[in-house]
């Protein structure tokens, strides 16, 4: 019997090929009691391999193969938790130093690091092996490891291994180092050998052809079994049976890793427990103005009990720092995703959502059952996120605060992409064939027929197997979004800290799923564009009409606002904006706050894949009546007419008709949340289907159950999410309703946000009756602002800001305005002189038109601009007088799209509006007139393709959005359609379209029989929003 | 009379050789990219891919997404600059006076006096262009007064034009919308913001500030297009082909009065080079035999070489080592040159000993036994013995590196091609295995190497291969 104490899995990126889970499994297959996982500088798939470890009952061993700075490695094992702090700090220190993927440390900073760690020093790669001289490291090493360093005998039937090994033996008597046997494992199984062989390549930036002996020359680096090994070290049993000893001597766990919040910022005479309470009832007395009513009261107790009995209470009072700083700083933020089921985060102003009124469920954010840490994520402002993160880093410091990891794993066209380079397939058939394959599908026969090519020839076999295999596997280490691992010890004692690729930024080296199986806290800081737009609005209704309008103040169930909703006028609405958000609009006809939960929580591909969508409908509209497949589910699905919606409503499923107990219910969502994982989802069918037939519920719903399921997989959304988002959507719809120009001026200024592109939001502002005035120099300034003007809806026009012009930098805008606050300029010649503006910014700004107010037409400005380009370098400039050259004016259709090019909008008018007289001699309507149109008549309609999108699930059917200057019109275009005029549907930016009407509740869809190119005359082209 | 100039422009040229190069893609939509590579930018593209909405400037894969029958090709600089050559080759059959110009596919041919050797230019011109479409070239020709003007014309029309006046070209030259002309297309793109399309706009603005404005390139076309400005052809110089033919009066089968006849033909070719500078590279002989057939050979010296006894003497050693059928009666000898030091220049070298005498006993080698018959040793990056070192033909002679051990070295003879063995050799030891497998992604290779002591002490490196399930001696260690 032995323990492989050399096994690198998939984690040491580019060179394991085995996940950390099916090395472990395989050893526990093949009969043996330990593994040691030691990937290349960093402890990155400890956890997973943990949790395959204790489900198998395998004791795990945490090391690192560890890269010093002359080139070679030494293994290093934690013996215990001091052995583990040592090594995290020691892999910090040389990942900090080092460029992002490398690492160096010193041998000295190996030997001062070796309490509570075995050090194993040999094999390829070890200076053992590099013929240099080792005596000068292998007295170092005796010294600080004692008997705690073994030399380790590796063998792999390699033409080298000899040499080597004599070298060892003869370092090992020399020093009295007792030696060891190990082989360097790199997969469960030989199979993964080609794997491997790639994975190096793809490391070297080589082909297969090219990757000479940088690829192992055997398949010995799989795990083998007792027999094997012991066959392997014939000679030496004594060297076998020592992997065991050294295995006893790392007793350590990561489980003994805790965890507690910094908790030094505490009120003198406040314990931590004590000053939560304080906090949480100050703020409910907030919340509920006075009086709280007593089953709030009981509520917040029953989570304080809770919460202190867990230890979380410093998690919670950290997260109430982020949010008080916020708030402090005027930034919007909001709690989202279950932290919404909890009263105490409600009155801590974590979140905005009351879950007593909305009757959410707290077990759902904190059971004892879960044993689960609480998951807050915050949403900020997106324009000001990163001022949150670095208070987080000033006031943590950045020991104990760093962000967590996001593994980057191998997708569908990256794995195709990397095995097709390395087998020396054609850059551009490797391109082609990872457009043609779905993003989670595979590459099959049929899409290797698809490009032209044979899927029998072995190098199409080998990239269609080799891709499915790389798959999952993680590539690089990214970091991310928003979280933060934070501790009252260095953050590096429980994990290595890395470099992040962007400056400034560290990172840990597990990401959310290692920390939540182990139970560590996180901080989720995610940008939200939907606040940015909150907080402009708001201010922007303050200054101009002296109204304040915070998210407090806004009327719930104001009529006016979901009227607008009904009748799909959502253009900029956060959530409930896009095209399949308005057509649902007329069926569901919200008419209060919990009807927009729905709203928000039913475009998603679980509800629609399920069924659940168009079940939820028909009952909403009185055509089917609202049953329950079994009346144990009536508590579980009454608020939703009986069909499951909410993620919540789908765990609880499976416990009450399913019978699942706790903690598979746990597993369950945990799967869900794994679904990048394939195959996570399939193993509770057969457990979730028979459990529902047993307790009486017929086979299908239970099948349409599980169907929904596996769309949460991909994406789903709980309830309380859905409440928090409803919330935002709500009120970003009720500015929308009632101070359209200030919305329409704070929507342009919160870009990039949303579904639609700029053009699009200005066209519909203006469809409104919000005047738009393009940019001007002598009167916009860096952002858009708002202009009295008597025929602008509500007095008031946007004027579009300098921001928007292209190729003009916001430190051109800046010197544009501190030039303006020092007095305007009198000619284009003073302008140019005094901002000091390159030709770049210069010649964009004559382009859109912003010297207007010099008296210059677009032409008069270019010509001008290039002229004073020239003279700036002169000693004396000055405005040189010139014959005057006449240029032709532009045209309307000409003007609209000088702004495209110039601005990607037009404040002028849509661009097929100088085109509606030769449009309507064609026969062609606007899209008001098709609106107005009876179901099934034929209609032939042009307009500008504003979005395009492929539901991945949509079985090839495609959905255009096309637009004119009256409005919008849905197409529908089936697989065999679009295939048809694929190469027009895709490209066009002005595109026909003759159909069928399809009007059903109020919504409009023209269902594609044939695409056609309009006209010669080529209006502006617009940006389309395309999605897959 | 002034003098009468002829523009002939093959449009899109890179787009016509590659097409030329593939002619089954006729029909079918196609384009060059500037690179084999996914990102690599599309630069011409014919009518068939315009009409189906690909265009320059997209990328490669885009192009391809878009229009799966799209045939894409590279055509690189020196395939250009051949059929640029090609072309003029042809074009001096119609005037003494060729100029190469850019855009690579544009001539300007002296067409002065040439109506009174033809009925009119107008069947000149037509003949020029017939010519070139029966050899596989779309050209435009335009006979007229001045530079611009029929460059301008050609590039804007299709098929043949002639301008009888000044006049008539200026006014036609005028109608030519800029971005036909090749010009920078930045250039192009601003003075169209500005509504200046033709170059008749463009005669409209001041020079001095369009100078100002856009630089001298575009005030350079102004005034091209303005003036009638006087620019001679500047023609190239067809250089004269290094090649001798030798009929012999009875069909020669005596190798060294055939060599000695190519010898007398070498010597004049090789004066012709000492005057331009350079030393022959290359010597090409084409052989007519009696019975018809014809034998082609080359020779090559160490070095550039002005020294007609080495050239014979390689000569004979190439002859002599080629099978003869019968007698030659005609021998064409042709000579390359290259640009040469003055050693190389001497006519007769010194006769001293020198390192390069190691090159020419080389050279003589290759000569007699052929251009692979002399190689060296190199190390290879692989894992398979016989993928550890490989043979590459040499001209040198490079010493060994002297190696200096402090133990005696066992030398390991590895034989170029594994002894298949019927069964394992009688041994009293084996040292192994050590495994070797791999290759998958080609023809996987499994060998387990063992090294076997046999009874007589000698030591063998043998494997068993278990695909082809035997045992193979690899080498023997001395």
């Amino acid at each position: 019997m032995y323990a492989p104490l050399w096994c690198k899995s998939n984690h040491s990126f580019l060179e394991g090929a085995s996940h950390p889970e099916e090395l472990v499994r395989t050893a526990h297959e093949l009969g043996l009691p330990a593994l040691a996982l030691t990937d290349r500088d960093g402890v990155y798939g400890a956890v997973e391999a943990l949790l395959a470890a204790e489900e198998v009952g395998l004791h795990l061993v945490v090391g690192a193969q560890v890269s010093v700075c002359d080139g070679t490695h030494v293994i290093l094992l934690a013996q215990d938790r001091e052995g583990y702090r040592n090594l995290c700090r020691l892999l910090t220190r040389g990942r900090l130093r080092s460029q992002k993927g490398s690492s160096e440390v010193t041998w000295e900073e190996v030997c001062e690091r070796a309490a509570g760690l075995v050090a194993l020093w040999g094999g390829e790669g070890s200076l053992l092996a590099s013929g240099e001289d080792p005596h000068a490291v292998a007295g170092v090493l005796r010294d600080a490891f004692s008997d705690r360093l073994y030399l380790l005998v590796a063998r792999h039937r390699r033409f080298s291994d000899a040499v080597v090994e004599a070298r060892t033996r003869q370092l090992a008597s020399r020093y009295g180092a007792p030696t060891v046997a190990g082989s360097e494992v790199l997969y469960h199984t030989p199979a993964r050998q080609p794997l491997q062989d790639v994975l190096t390549c793809v490391r070297w930036g080589v082909t297969l052809a090219e990757a000479g002996r940088r690829i192992r020359p055997n398949a010995e680096h799989a795990l083998k079994s007792g027999e094997e090994f012991a066959a392997l070290f014939l000679d030496d049993p004594v060297s076998v049976r020592r992997t065991l000893e050294v295995v006893e001597r790392c007793s350590f766990s990561l489980r003994e890793l805790r965890y507690r919040y910094p908790s030094e910022w505490l009120p003198e005479g406040y314990t931590s427990g004590q000053w939560l309470r304080q906090l949480t009832f100050e703020g409910a007395r907030r919340r509920y103005g006075g009086s709280v009513p007593p089953e709030v009261v009981a509520q917040l107790e029953r989570e304080l009990a809770l919460i202190e009995e867990l230890d979380y209470v410093g998690y919670f009072l950290t997260v109430h720092d982020v949010v008080a700083f916020c708030h402090s700083q005027g930034i919007l933020c909001q709690g989202r995703g279950s932290a919404a089921n909890s009263a105490v985060c409600y009155c801590l102003g974590i979140t905005a959502v009351d879950p007593v009124r909305m009757e959410l469920l707290f077990e759902r954010f904190l059971s004892r059952e879960r044993a689960e840490p609480p998951d807050i994520d915050l949403d900020i402002q997106h324009d000001r996120r990163e001022e949150v993160i670095q208070w987080m880093y000033r006031k943590y410091g950045r020991e104990r605060a760093a962000m967590v990891a996001n593994k980057i794993r191998y997708r569908i066209r990256s794995a195709l992409r990397d095995v097709g380079k390395v087998l020396g397939v054609p850059l551009v058939t490797v391109d082609r064939l990872s457009k043609l394959v779905d993003l989670h599908g595979e590459l099959s026969p049929g899409v290797l027929r698809e490009a032209g090519l044979d899927p029998e020839a072995p190098v199409y076999r080998h990239l269609s197997s080799l891709t499915a295999e790389l798959v999952g596997f993680p590539r690089h280490l990214s970091i991310h979004p928003g979280g933060f691992l934070l501790g009252s010890e260095p953050v590096c004692d429980l994990v290595p800290v890395e470099n992040a690729a962007m400056p400034g930024r560290t990172v840990v080296q597990w990401d959310k799923s290692d920390l939540e199986a182990l139970g560590l806290f996180k901080v989720d800081l995610l940008g939200l564009g939907g606040l940015t737009l909150l907080d402009r609005c708001t201010k922007l209704v303050r200054e101009h009409r002296g109204v304040e309008v915070g998210l407090d103040r806004i009327p719930p169930d104001d009529p006016d606002t979901f009227e607008m909703i009904r009748r799909q006028d959502t253009v900029g609405v956060f959530q409930i904006e896009s095209r399949a958000q308005m057509a649902i609009a007329p069926r569901l006809q919200p008419r209060n706050y919990y009807d927009l939960v729905v709203q928000v929580a039913i475009i998603r591909p679980g509800p629609i894949e399920g069924g659940m969508l168009e079940a939820y409908l028909r009952r909403r509209q009185g055509l089917e009546p609202v049953t329950y497949p079994h009346p144990c589910l009536v508590p579980v699905l009454e608020k939703t007419l009986g069909v499951p919606l909410f993620q919540e409503q789908v765990i609880r499923l499976a416990v009450v008709a399913a019978g699942y107990t706790p903690g598979e219910a746990d597993q369950l969502r945990r799967d869900l949340g794994a679904w990048q994982r394939s195959g996570r989802l399939e193993r509770h069918r057969q457990r979730l289907i028979a459990g529902m037939v047993e307790r009486g519920i017929p086979p299908e719903f239970a099948e349409r159950v599980f169907r929904q399921i596996q769309g949460f997989g991909s994406y789903g959304f709980p309830e309380s999410h859905a409440a928090s988002f409803a919330l935002i959507a709500y009120a970003t719809a009720y500015l929308r309703c009632h101070f359209l120009p200030e919305f329409v001026c704070a929507l342009l200024n919160a870009q990039p946000m949303g579904f639609y592109a700029v053009h699009t939001l200005v066209d519909d502002a203006r469809r409104h009756g919000v005047v738009v005035r393009p940019v001007d120099v002598l009167r916009s300034d860096w952002d858009c602002t708002l202009e009295p003007c008597a025929h602008s809806r509500d007095g008031l026009a946007v004027r579009v800001g300098l921001r928007y012009v292209k190729g003009l930098g916001e430190q051109d805008g800046r010197r544009i305005l501190n030039s303006r606050a020092e007095g305007g300029w009198r000619s284009l010649g003073e302008f140019v002189r005094r901002t000091g503006l390159g030709r770049r910014p210069l010649l964009s700004l004559a382009e859109a038109d912003a010297f207007s107010g010099f008296g210059l037409s677009r032409r008069e400005a270019l010509w001008e601009v290039r002229a004073l380009l020239r003279r700036k370098g002169d000693a004396l400039p000055a405005d040189v007088p010139e014959d005057p050259v006449a240029f032709e004016p532009l045209s309307l259709l000409e003007a609209i799209r000088w702004d495209y090019e110039a601005t990607d909008h037009s404040a002028r008018g849509h661009p097929l509006q100088p085109l509606r007289p030769w449009l309507t001699e064609q026969g062609l309507p606007d899209a008001q007139t098709v609106a107005t149109m009876r179901d099934g008549v034929r209609v032939r309609y042009a307009g500008l393709v504003i979005c395009r999108q492929a539901p991945e699930r949509a079985g090839g059917v495609r959905f255009l959005t096309l637009e004119d200057e009256t409005g919008f019109v849905n197409v529908v275009a089936w697989r065999d359609v679009f295939e048809r005029y694929r190469l027009l549907a895709t490209t066009a930016s002005f595109l026909g379209v003759t159909g069928r009407l399809q009007v059903e509740d109020g919504v409009v869809h023209l269902v594609a029989e044939r695409f056609w190119s309009p006209s010669r005359t080529r209006p502006a082209r617009v940006r389309s929003r395309d999605f897959r | 009379m002034s003098a009468r100039l002829a523009c002939v422009s093959l449009p899109a040229f890179p787009l016509q050789v590659l097409l030329r190069h593939h002619p089954e893609w006729k029909g079918y939509p196609a384009a060059v990219a500037e690179e084999d590579r996914p990102r690599a930018r599309l630069v011409w593209v014919n009518d068939e891919a315009r009409r189906a909405g690909v265009f320059p400037g997209l990328a490669y894969a885009t192009a391809l997404a878009l229009l799966p029958t799209l045939r894409v090709g590279v055509v690189t600089l020196q395939e250009v600059g051949r059929e640029v050559e090609a072309v003029a080759e042809g074009l001096y059959r119609h005037s003494p006076r060729v100029e190469r110009a850019d855009p690579p596919g544009t001539f300007w041919l002296d067409a002065s006096g040439l109506e009174l050797l033809h009925p009119s230019l107008e069947g000149w011109a037509a003949s020029l262009r017939g010519e070139l479409a029966r050899a596989g070239w779309e050209a435009t020709v335009v006979v007229g007064f001045s530079r611009f003007g029929t460059y301008a014309v050609a590039r804007a029309c299709r098929g043949v034009k002639v301008f009888s006046s000044p006049e008539e070209e200026y006014t036609a030259a005028g109608r030519v919308r800029l971005w036909e002309l090749e010009l920078d297309p930045e250039g192009v793109e601003a003075l169209e913001k500005l509504g200046v399309r033709t170059v008749q706009d463009l005669r409209a603005l001041p020079e001095v500030g369009l100078r100002e404005r856009f630089g001298h390139p575009v005030a350079e076309v102004r005034r091209l297009a303005t003036a009638s400005v006087f620019d001679p052809l500047r023609p190239k110089v067809q250089r004269e082909e290094l090649v001798r033919q030798v009929v012999l009066d009875a069909p020669e089968s005596d190798l060294v009065r055939l060599v000695f006849a190519i010898k007398n033909t070498l010597d004049p070719l090789l004066q012709t080079l000492a005057r331009r500078g350079e030393a022959a590279s290359a010597v090409e002989l084409s052989l007519q035999q009696q019975n018809g057939r014809l034998m082609v050979t080359e020779v090559r010296p160490a070095t550039p070489t002005l020294d007609s006894s080495q050239l014979a003497d390689l000569v004979r050693l190439r002859l002599s080592s080629l099978p003869w059928e019968a007698g030659v009666v005609e021998a064409r000898v042709r000579v390359w040159g290259t640009r040469a030091g003055p050693e190389q220049l001497r006519a007769v070298p010194v006769a001293r000993r020198d390192p390069e005498e190691a090159a020419r006993a080389l050279a003589r080698l290759r000569a007699e036994f052929g251009d692979g018959s002399v190689v060296r040793a190199v190390l290879r990056d692989g894992h398979l013995p016989e993928a550890r070192y490989g043979w590459v033909p040499t001209d040198r002679v490079r010493p060994p590196r002297r190696l200096v051990a402090s133990e005696p070295i066992l030398v390991r003879r590895v034989y170029r091609k594994p002894v298949p063995l019927d069964a394992l050799p009688a041994h009293r030891a084996a040292f192994g295995p050590e495994e070797v497998a791999g290759g998958w992604w080609v023809r996987r290779v499994h060998r387990s190497y063992y090294f076997l002591e046999t009874e007589a002490g000698e030591l063998l490196w043998v494997y068993y291969d278990h695909r082809r399930r035997r045992w193979f001696l690899q080498g023997r260690v001395e």
